[in-house]
């Protein structure tokens, strides 16, 4: 029934489809239909950021209890650093997220696209940097560079965080980035001020995990909720 | 003079679904129902008339046993839509 008259609609010369539907209705609806898709949040959005803030962060935190471990039963605390191994299962398991999110995904914008891109750029940029970390301190011996991650990390972070804020248009996400750049800043400082550099280091680490990523990713799911 | 509207995009659903599009990349019809409002009968006969125009193009799959149609813009639709909102303007203004 509804077929028959929308067909018999078109039908209808110009002038006559005019009527029914003027010019100023016609730009409503254009705008309309460009806000929503602008707006458009998808369901669980925030669950990679959620995810990667608790792997960080739990990360971060038992490699300080490694430590201490390590250093009771008068082991090398450079051992800890093993723990960041399980990055690894977690990049396989994130990438099988994405896929599946991709294929169940109603609609994909050009945001999406360009948000993607800044969090793949970051992951290959985060493989080089460790690498140029690790050539460097091995070949001159000089383990101090290994204190340069946490801080480099962080502000990397902080770049993309910032750059995903603004195009979506979420401002949780830009508290998320200056709580990176803070904490890049309290680890830089944790070089000179404190004795216990790795303890302080990944505390902060773990601390800006949770802010900047847990709770912005939380609040994002919240309002992808809403929209639905 | 006052240019003829085109009309296959001045019918408030196919115009709406045209202009959903041109903002996203690519758009299922999930999403397409659940911003227009519109029926599922009368959203697919109004994809298929955009897609036979070449304003769009329609791909059809399977997701699980659950069929799936994914829609998009074509540089043709683009091109309507802007001489579209070309011709709007000369009739407002």
């Amino acid at each position: 029934m509804e077929t028959k008259i929308t067909e018999l609609e078109n039908k209808l010369p110009a002038e006559k489809v005019k009527i029914k539907f003027t010019e100023q209705e016609s730009l409503s609806v254009i705008n309309e239909m460009i806000e929503r898709a602008r707006n458009n949040v998808q369901k669980g959005s925030g669950t990679f950021m959620i995810f990667w803030g608790y792997m960080v962060a739990i990360a971060a935190l038992l490699n300080i209890i490694l430590a201490y471990w390590l250093a009771s039963i008068s082991k090398p605390t450079n051992l800890s650093f093993h723990i960041w191994w399980i990055m690894t299962p977690a990049w396989i398991v994130s990438f099988i997220l994405k896929y599946r999110r991709g294929k169940l995904s109603i609609v994909k914008t050009h945001i999406d696209t360009i948000i993607s891109a800044v969090w793949t750029a970051f992951g290959f940029s985060i493989l080089i940097f460790l690498t140029i970390i690790f050539v460097l301190a091995y070949s001159t011996k000089q383990y101090n560079y290994f204190y340069l991650i946490n801080p480099i990390i962080m502000l990397i972070t902080g770049v993309g965080e910032f750059i995903t804020a603004k195009s979506c248009r979420f401002r949780p996400f830009l508290y998320g980035a200056v709580a990176m750049w803070i904490g890049s800043l309290a680890c830089t400082l944790a070089i000179i001020l404190v004795s216990d550099k790795i303890v302080m280091q990944f505390s902060v680490l773990a601390i800006c995990m949770i802010l900047g990523f847990v709770i912005p990713g939380y609040q994002l799911n919240k309002k992808a909720k809403k929209h639905v | 003079m006052f240019k003829e509207l085109d009309p296959l995009l001045h019918s408030q659903l196919r115009l709406a679904i045209i202009s959903l599009l041109l903002s996203v990349e690519e758009a299922d019809f999930v999403f397409l129902k659940e911003n227009t409002g519109a029926t599922s009968g009368n959203l697919s006969v109004q994809i298929d008339k955009l897609n036979e125009a070449g304003y769009i193009t329609v791909e059809k799959t399977f997701q699980g046993k659950m069929p799936r149609t994914v829609c998009k813009i074509t540089s043709k639709g683009i091109s309507a839509f802007e001489t579209y909102v070309n011709n709007l303007q000369t009739y407002i203004n």
